[in-house]
């Protein structure tokens, strides 16, 4: 095969069974790849409504056909499960170096199964596949367990880890890999705990083969001079990172604050791109064949030692930041490094602590519960949480549960700001109509990147973020986008400079592969289904659709957009009859049938 | 200099609409006339904020403008996170 | 004036996008394990260093080739291996100072980097401008100026 590998490793941990299978050409066609493929998978082979913690989930690694090639900023790959976090599917992206070297290790897919007895990693080396015991490794830090890994295989070898967050199954916990690239939502890591599977190192020597290597790197040196030319991937990004946007969504009064009592945040300039830029960058980061390079290489002097790491971006600067009402960017980017080494999602860290603290105000939670006071601004208390809910430890192993649960547990469930009982990222969905419907209908909960309209809406200000008229539409259509860029394996930043029609040639070019743009939007229409499918027969349905009462009913007090909601219910209902689906959520016959999913 | 690259102007001016104002600051400021237009056109990367609403989705230049206003002005070089 | 590949790690993001177009450019498959050109990644600083031979004026793999497979193009002035002669013995990846000799197994018994026959595929794509391929003179005097300016804010901040 040309593009993709050909190949899928299936490692099952209670057997001990390493099986090598030949990925179906149609099936590859029809899903692409990474998240595509993967959810394909974990579709056809999940048991419906298996547990997240049983040992009959899978936990899918996958890489695109373009992964590892030097298609711009085609580095990333898919972690893919059932959430433990929301019992939907979970597709967790990261970028870094591992991605690709699962493919040059021949792979275009690990599939793990089962559940080890002792703590383990998979070693993998071109053919060669080892389970190896990761007793040394269980209870160490991700930097830790990279090192130690790297030491016992090949300092060539790239790690995917969990930190202790995924050992303790912490709900939230992610998956880490290269050290500092997170595939960070919906649990990823917890499920690896779960498996007992400490680690994956990869070391790949063979190379990717392409069908019609002229047109490819013709197509290659296109979109690198139209990444280089465009003002958000050209220069935003690469100056100020994703922070930049703190300054701009807090202008747009969207900014959400004190868990989403606010749109505006005071602190907002102590915790900006531009000051991170000016106090803590020492260089940018790319990952693989990214021309971008948004990632954020900074240094900070904590009691009194000098910590080098990567981050905060933008969501996390917001969720340890603005969220809990914290404007110590410091003191954000050591939570960011500490989120990094106990392998957790600081999104959803930081919207659960927040959560906590309106709960602590409104006299819900006491210090009997907490163990501290818990006021908005308290960033030592955050510090503290931080440590102690990727341990489970105290009050930590109710924050543990994400913010839905823990609202639920304390009789205020409409406090949580989650969709599918995952946490909001930072964009105020009252003053951007389109990104509330993002929320309520991602496949994988709470969640910007599955429907980014944040960029249509306020970025490029191509529509009017105050209106719900057309947002339907528009979020269909970034929704599509993104399965296929997704699906690919490049960067979903380099869709604010290319369109559809500039990966196309490159997925061609690669894969030997006739698509065509509608073709190839139809695949991601396809894998977009399918992941509703699969979250319709775990049980969830219109009634998940939803937004926390809080955006559908209090308006914004302040700023800009004052005095709105989200105008969600309409723009459900046409959201619906455009995808073809029933009033219920369900796509109809048609429309599976359509998309050869019938 | 960074900071008017990245576009975060504030300025308090009293003026009668944004095309006023604009004139009025680059007047003081002329360095800034080729980082807003281009040929007597308001650059198309440019997005100008009265108290935080996009001015296409108001009057434009012509959007009218109180004592209190806040005029935000940036380049359109910010993303998203992964 | 004969043009030198030089590298400024400042710039460089660790993207690594050198490599891969080098190993497809040079083995048609996209493969940085046989790039001549590798991005060093310092783990604990998060520092990128892309390293690949430097076309040394005296270059040791030349004098140790028992075959006399290593010479200098007139072109470029690349210092090229010659595979007709090459018989595998290693003697100049032993020697290399940097390390910029590789072997890759039977097909390649060495290999390093010919500067692409004077269009180096590497600096063609590098989106940072780390990599550059630049008459020596043009690039001495650019690093004079960049430094001349550091020079000059220091010595006017000081007040007689």
């Amino acid at each position: 095969m040309y593009g993709w590998m050909g190949t899928i490793l299936r490692v099952n941990l209670s057997t001990g069974a390493i099986t090598k299978e030949k990925l179906d050409e149609n099936l590859a066609r029809d899903y692409i790849g990474a998240r595509g493929l993967a959810s394909k998978t974990l579709y056809d082979e999940l048991p419906p409504r298996t547990d997240p913690f049983d040992p009959a989930n899978l936990l899918i690694f996958a890489a695109g056909p373009l992964t590892g090639t030097a298609a711009t900023s085609a580095s990333r790959y898919n972690v893919v499960t059932k959430s433990p976090l929301t019992g939907a599917i979970a597709a967790s992206n990261s970028g870094g170096y591992l991605p690709a070297e699962i493919r040059y290790a021949g792979y275009d897919m690990i599939i793990v199964e089962g559940r080890s007895e002792e703590p383990v990693y998979l070693w993998i080396k071109d053919d060669q596949v080892e389970i190896r015991s990761a007793k040394a490794m269980w209870g160490k830090g991700t930097r830790e367990t990279d090192a130690l890994i790297r030491d016992e295989t090949d300092d060539e070898a790239k790690i995917i880890s969990i930190g202790i967050a995924g050992e303790k199954l912490v709900r939230f916990a992610g998956v880490i890999n290269d050290r500092e690239r997170a595939a960070g939502r919906s649990g990823v890591g917890a499920v690896m705990g779960s498996k007992n599977l400490k680690a994956v190192a990869v070391r790949g020597t063979g190379g990717i083969k392409i069908k019609d290597g002229a047109a490819f790197r013709e197509a290659v040196l296109r979109n690198l001079a139209k990444i280089k030319s465009g003002p958000v991937t050209g220069e935003g990004l690469p100056t100020y990172g994703t922070a930049i946007l703190v300054n701009v969504i807090n202008s747009h009064g969207i900014l959400p604050t004190n868990n989403f009592q606010l749109g505006e945040f005071a602190g907002a300039e102590a915790i900006s791109g531009e000051t991170l830029t000016r106090d803590l960058l020492v260089r940018n980061r790319g990952c693989l064949a990214c021309p971008i390079g948004c990632g954020r290489v900074t240094e900070i002097n904590w009691e009194g030692n000098r910590e080098r790491g990567e981050g905060p971006e933008y969501e996390s600067i917001w969720a340890l930041g603005a969220a809990c009402g914290i404007s110590d960017l410091e003191l954000i980017t050591k939570v960011n490094f500490l989120c990094n080494e106990y392998g957790m999602d600081p999104i959803t860290l930081g919207a659960t602590v927040a959560c906590a603290m309106e709960l602590f105000a409104e006299g819900v939670l006491t210090v009997e519960e907490t163990g501290m006071p818990l006021h908005f601004g308290d960033g030592q208390g955050l510090l503290e949480l931080t440590r102690k809910t990727a341990m489970r430890e105290g009050f930590g192993d109710v924050l543990a549960e994400g913010s839905a649960r823990l609202a639920e547990k304390y009789g205020r469930p409409e406090l949580s700001m989650s969709s599918k009982k995952q946490e909001y990222p930072a964009y105020d969905p009252r003053g951007s109509q389109g990104i509330g419907l993002g929320y309520a209908t991602s496949n994988r909960g709470g969640c910007h990147v599955r429907g980014y309209t944040i960029g249509a809406e306020i970025v490029a200000a191509a529509v009017d973020p105050l209106t719900s008229a057309g947002k339907a539409k528009l979020l269909i259509d970034v929704q599509d986008f993104t399965c296929v860029v997704d699906s690919v394996g490049m960067c979903l930043f380099t869709t604010f400079s290319l369109g559809v029609d500039d990966v196309l040639p490159l997925l061609n070019a690669a894969t030997g592969v006739d698509y065509t743009t509608e073709s190839l939007l139809q695949a991601g229409e396809r894998i977009w289904n399918l992941e509703r499918l699969f979250n319709l027969r775990e049980g969830l349905g219109r009634e998940d659709d939803s937004l926390a009462p809080r955006l559908l009913q209090e308006p914004l007090p302040a700023g800009p957009a004052k005095g709105n909601v989200v105008e969600l219910e309409s723009m459900l209902n046409e959201y619906y009859q455009l995808r073809g689906w029933d009033n219920e959520g369900r796509p109809t016959g048609e429309k599976l049938q359509a998309l050869g999913l019938g | 200099m960074t900071r008017q690259a990245a576009g975060l102007v504030h300025l308090e001016l009293a003026g009668v609409t944004v095309a006023d104002v604009l004139q009025r600051l680059l007047a003081s400021n002329p360095e800034l006339k080729s980082h807003l237009f281009d040929g007597g056109r308001l650059r198309p990367d440019i997005c100008i904020l009265v108290n935080g609403r996009n001015i296409r989705y108001l009057d434009g230049e012509a959007t009218p403008l109180d004592d209190d206003d806040t005029i935000t002005i940036f380049r359109q070089v910010a993303g998203g996170a992964p | 004036m004969s043009r030198t590949l030089v590298i400024d790690p400042k710039l460089c993001t660790g993207c690594r996008l050198c490599e891969l177009v080098c190993s497809f450019k040079k083995t048609e498959t996209y493969n940085p394990a046989r790039a001549r050109i590798r991005t060093i990644v310092m783990e604990d600083e998060i520092a990128f260093v892309p390293m690949t031979c430097w076309q040394c004026e005296e270059p040791v793999c030349q004098e140790v080739c028992p075959t006399g497979a290593i010479g200098r193009d007139a072109a470029t002035d690349a210092v090229l291996i010659s595979l007709e002669r090459c018989i595998g013995c290693k003697m100049c990846m032993m020697v290399c100072p940097f390390g910029n000799i590789q072997s890759n197994g039977a097909k390649e018994p060495v290999v390093k980097c010919d500067l692409c026959g004077g269009e180096p595929e590497c600096v063609l794509f590098c989106p940072t401008k780390a990599l550059q391929y630049l008459p020596a003179d043009k690039f001495t005097l650019a690093r004079k100026k960049r430094i001349a300016e550091k020079f000059r804010s220091i010595l006017e901040e000081v007040e007689w």
